[in-house]
């Protein structure tokens, strides 16, 4: 009923405009009463604004009611929260034992170089962001990738940037 | 009876007319050897700061318990002594200091004439041990 | 009971006992990081590995995770398992900064011993080091997170153990990073435990950064008396100050952990304004020569108006050996006292609670963590004993159901039930709790069914907010629950609890009506600030100041120091040690630390060093405890004790005061509670109540409030402003809102409070807070009830 910390919170820096914030409000009435419930109010802000900003974070905790630092904790544990904003389309390449084995470091390399950014980093067109990941879970297609909600597998240097032209 | 008092005679003549092994101080200064310690000196680092880095190893070496350190951190994270005295009317001048310190700050000149008026005054403060001694 | 063999030795455990435990009960220490009894394993740190040569299970395996069973046969020192904890030692280090000299643990780093021991010395792989930007975590810890190994003791303390949320682990992988999520004070008033579990200096003690070495400090296992658990600690003093004080285990008493209160509040030890040397009239002056003043005048103030024209006066903070001297002095030559409590009320309370809890079974921070319903009447456990509130959560973990019935806005790390009661109100659902099993039920939803699955009920009962009936009403509510209940009293004093077995029917309230009458012409005041927390400060100075005269003897700059005649400097618990007696009736002692005297370090700041005069001890010290100092006074006057040394007074006390130590220290007491003398208690009346006024009740909070901590500076960052609790309705019809400014006018001083609301807080009560004491010195008498007319906003 009673919990500790309500008190001290830390302040909201105002540099996402107010009414931007305010359509959080929604996720947090959802959400407000069901302890829990952290992880899908995240997803959802994040399919809002792209990315999770310091702003976003301290206004579903505050609205939650948990501390900021757990908020904080959760988004920088789990590789599909972003605190940083990305690209349309984020490349996911998968860097497992498996696609590793098969070819996966020169596919990266490849995309590296046609794209200009490294692991990490966005294009500034903001159409593509490259991240790693340690296993997609699709080792019999080795190497993989993800790109959006999308996952090609049995990649070639020659041919992966084909698959990335159909992404806009 | 008289050969014992001839033989201390004789002692006598021999060092009336050998080279004198005192010196006629303040006039004349005993040059010490290199290694010899007296005074300490702290080092310093490019800045001007003092070198310690506020392990109290020296604190903790020394027999007679003379050092006293507060230390304090700058904005970087480096750790430099805020104060820094040796008592040097408790010094035995050992050298456990030197040898402890794992950064070279600490050293010991050969600068022998230690006096003052009061016991506060053989107190050596950081600001005196970085300057070189004087004379 | 399983039976298994430790390198060779054959030993027999309790089952669900952890290998590493069994072997350490044989004393073999096997090294461990991450694991630590009260947390629990987390198999994180991977150096307890040991060979499991035969048994249910095979091989290299973490000791800490796994639970002794029949027939394992187990080697600690089998070259696989040594060279595994070898490299593990070797990963640890590849990330830490060789940093131990200019590190604050170096010295007493459990990472640094484990170093040593397995023989690394050289880092192997050439690549960069892992590192990370530190933050500033408030004033108690010092994070420096490149030290960190990862063992996750913070985090599981903080966020399992404690149950506070604004400090854990963020991040993944070999960059989870161990911090809030951004710079700021920590909120826990337990987070000074973080730099006692941390095995490295990712987290480290901050006040007593830069000071010492472990090596160099001079260290004595001391007590707690910052409120009336009697948490063990251990103190460390360098250079005649006290530099830090850390928990010290006791199973039955703290476990492994203390508040920060209890932490940090040593510092009144260093006050820079704390009496050094006696003093006549403001004037120091020489120990000889206060004595034969203070005994000059006591024969003087004897011969004219005889014995009962002195009053004595002592606290709950005094030391059982100055409670029994004092005791003993006042029968020996017929003084009036010695008075312990403020006044009539709070004595009949306080022994009324000790009786009402030592006939129905007392408990201990043991039993509140074993019970699994806890009822908590009229107490604020994080305000008025902190580390009760981490016990109560042990057992809300095990699934305990928890309760309060308090006016204030209690907060708890934990889930429970609260019903913002009081008076009238409180003694009704006390009555119907007492006269039927589910009379609670409509105060506190969920109350009868705890009660039907519940084997072990603790009831926590304070006598700050409960009146003389409730209490009482308390007492037959717990003889009603049966057998399985049993009271936690929450007392004010470390020592109250033999403050109310030795107290006579007197209280300061009493002696200073005897001062207006003019019975009483001298106090003599020992360890006793009459000031602190009072509610009458204008009668209180008229009457002190009427006197003719007044001794004190005290190691705080109170207020009755600066008005002594007589002030005669006393030994704190770190400089003469003592005998108290914890809430549970623990009879504990307390060794000294160190000798005392003026700090070294004051001067160092001030580029002055202490006087060189030529005495026999350090500058500034003062040798003698309260005790010796009374049986000096009572010496000189012509009615010596007899008593020479502490162990005199207690073969005395044995003697006279059997029920109080009969016990060996350690042991819980025998006292039954002692008769409560219902007549000397006039009933205060209600004060008359418009509908615009409301009734005030004063309360503490964790760092502000309790007398010793008030003195450390250590605690100031941390302490709260005034603070005045509103009902929740009634302030917003008020257009009062959280954190609004108000005046309160009292008499004619207008105090600042900050507004905070609460649907807890019954509509006709306002709670004050009041924070730092120092706003209240204007204050001449804080009235019953407030009306709205006197409040304003700022």
């Amino acid at each position: 009923m009673s919990a500790v910390g309500q008190e001290r919170m830390i302040e909201v820096v105002d540099r996402i405009p107010e009414e931007e914030l305010a359509k959080l409000d929604p996720i947090i009435a959802k959400y407000a009463h069901r302890p829990g419930y952290l992880i899908p109010a995240l997803k959802e802000a994040q399919e809002i604004f792209g990315y999770l900003p310091q702003e976003v974070q301290t206004r579903i905790a505050h609205g939650l009611n948990v501390s900021p630092s757990y908020v904080y904790g959760v988004v920088s544990f789990y590789a599909f929260f972003t605190m940083v904003p990305r690209g349309r389309h984020t490349i996911r390449i998968c860097l497992g034992t498996a696609c590793y084995v098969k070819g996966a470091p020169e596919i990266l390399a490849k995309i590296e170089q046609e794209l200009c950014i490294g692991v990490g980093g966005t294009t500034p067109d903001r159409r593509f962001t490259l991240v790693e990941v340690r296993c997609l879970g699709a080792c019999g297609l080795a190497p993989v990738m993800m790109v959006g909600e999308d996952t090609h597998g049995n990649l070639e240097p020659g041919t992966v940037m084909d698959i990335l032209d159909q992404y806009k | 009876m008289i050969k014992p008092l001839i033989k201390g005679l004789g002692v006598t003549l021999k060092h009336l007319f050998a080279p004198a092994v005192t010196i006629q101080y303040p006039e004349e200064r005993w040059e010490p050897y290199p290694r010899y310690r007296a005074r300490h000196i702290m080092y310093q680092r490019e800045d001007g700061r003092p070198k310690c880095v506020v392990c109290m190893l020296c604190a903790t070496v020394c027999p007679s318990r003379c050092i006293k350190i507060v230390g304090i951190q700058d904005e970087k994270g480096d750790q430099y002594p805020r104060r820094y005295e040796i008592d040097l009317g408790r010094c035995i001048f050992c050298g456990f200091c030197v040898e402890a310190c794992p950064v070279n700050a600490i050293g010991m000149t050969t600068h022998y004439e230690l006096d003052g008026p009061t016991r506060e005054s053989l107190i050596l403060g950081l600001e005196e041990m970085m300057r070189p001694p004087r004379g | 009971m399983p039976r298994l063999t430790i390198d060779g030795q054959v030993i027999e455990v309790p089952p669900g006992t952890k290998v590493i435990d069994a072997a350490e009960a044989l004393g073999i220490v096997i090294p461990r990081l991450c694991y630590h009894p009260a947390l629990g394993p987390a198999g994180a740190c991977r150096l307890c590995a040991v060979s499991f040569l035969d048994g249910p299970v095979k091989g290299v395996l973490m000791s800490c995770s796994i639970e002794a069973r029949d027939g394992m046969v187990v080697s600690t020192e089998h070259p696989e398992a040594v060279s595994f904890r070898k490299q593990v030692i070797e990963w640890l280090m590849m990330n830490h900064p060789h940093d131990c000299p200019v590190c604050d643990e170096g010295g007493h780093c459990l990472l640094q011993e484990v170093t040593v021991a397995s023989g690394h010395c050289r880092r192997r792989y050439p690549g960069p080091k892992r590192t990370f930007v530190d933050q500033d975590l408030g004033p108690f810890v010092q994070q420096e997170m490149n030290r960190c190994i990862h063992c996750w003791r913070c985090r599981r303390f903080y966020q399992d153990y404690a149950g506070y949320r604004d400090f854990g682990a963020l991040g993944i992988g070999w960059r989870t990073y161990f911090g809030r999520a951004t710079s700021g004070v920590l909120e826990s008033p337990f987070s000074g435990n973080l730099v006692d579990i941390c095995p490295t200096g990712a987290l480290t003690d901050k006040p007593s950064r830069f000071m010492a070495r472990r090596w160099d400090v001079e260290r004595a296992p001391s007590l707690c008396i910052h409120c009336s658990l009697g948490c063990n600690v251990t103190v460390s003093a360098h250079l005649r100050e006290i530099v830090q004080v850390e928990a010290r285990y006791n199973g039955d008493v703290n476990g492994h952990f203390i508040c920060d209160r209890g932490r940090y509040g040593f510092d009144y030890a260093n006050h820079p304004l704390r009496p050094r040397s006696p003093a006549v009239m403001g004037e120091e002056t020489s120990w000889s020569k206060a004595i034969a003043q203070a005994v000059a005048g006591i024969e003087e103030v004897t011969r004219a108006h005889g014995p009962k024209a002195i009053g004595v006066v002592s606290s709950e903070r005094a030391s059982l050996e100055a409670m029994v001297t004092l005791s003993l002095l006042c029968e020996e030559t017929g003084w009036e006292g010695p008075a312990f409590f403020q006044d009539e009320e709070t004595l009949v309370k306080n022994r009324l609670l000790a009786q009402v809890a030592l006939s129905h079974g007392i408990a201990g921070l043991r039993e509140v963590e074993k019970a699994d319903l806890i009822l908590i009447v009229g107490t604020d456990p994080i305000c008025e004993a902190p580390l009760l509130a981490l016990a109560i959560r042990q057992a809300w973990r095990r699934g305990a159901w928890v309760g309060a019935l308090d006016p204030r806005p209690i907060e708890l790390p934990l889930t429970f039930e609260q019903s913002g009661l009081w008076d009238e109100e409180l003694k009704k659902a006390l009555l119907k709790g007492a006269q039927r099993e589910e009379g609670l039920e409509e105060v506190l939803p969920g109350w009868k069914e705890a009660l039907d699955r519940s084997r072990e009920i603790v009831v926590i009962l304070g006598p700050t907010v409960v009146d003389i009936s409730s209490l009482r009403r308390c007492g037959e509510f717990v003889s009603k629950l049966g057998k399985k209940a049993r009271i936690f009293p929450v007392f004010r004093g470390p020592n109250s609890l033999a403050a109310s077995a030795l107290s006579r029917e007197s209280t300061f309230r009493s002696l200073a009506r005897k001062i207006r009458e003019g019975k009483i012409k001298a106090l003599l005041l020992v360890e006793a600030d009459p000031f602190h927390g009072t509610k009458m400060r204008g009668e209180l100075e008229a009457s002190i100041r009427s006197l003719e005269l007044t001794i004190v003897i005290d190691y705080l700059p109170s207020e009755v120091v600066k008005r002594a005649h007589i002030l005669i400097p006393s030994a704190t618990i770190y400089e003469g040690g003592g005998s108290f007696i914890n809430q549970e009736g623990r009879l504990q002692r307390a060794s000294p630390v160190h000798r005392g005297g003026i700090p070294l370090r004051r001067n160092l700041q001030g580029n002055l060093r202490p006087p060189r005069t030529f005495a026999k001890g350090p500058p500034g010290e003062t040798a003698k405890s309260s005790w010796q100092v009374l049986l000096e006074l009572g010496e000189r006057i012509g009615k010596g004790l007899g008593i020479e040394d502490k162990e005199d007074i207690w073969k005395v006390a044995r003697e006279r005061f059997p029920f109080l130590w009969q016990v060996e220290p350690g042991g819980r007491i025998s006292w039954e509670g002692g008769g409560v003398q219902e007549e000397a208690m006039e009933e205060e009346e209600d004060p008359s109540q418009s509908s615009q006024e409301m009734r005030v009740l004063l309360v503490t909070s964790t760092f502000a409030g309790e007398e010793l901590s008030q003195y450390s500076s250590k605690l100031d960052p941390v302490r709260n402003e005034a603070r005045a609790f509103f009902n929740e309705e009634v302030a917003s019809q008020r257009g009062l809102r959280r954190g609004d400014r108000i005046w309160i006018r009292m008499g004619d001083v207008r105090v600042p409070f900050s507004v905070k609301t609460s649907p807890k807080v019954p509509s006709k009560l306002l709670i004050l807070d009041p924070g730092n004491e120092g706003l209240w010195r204007e204050v001449r008498e804080v009235s019953k009830t407030i009306g709205w007319t006197e409040i304003e906003r700022a």
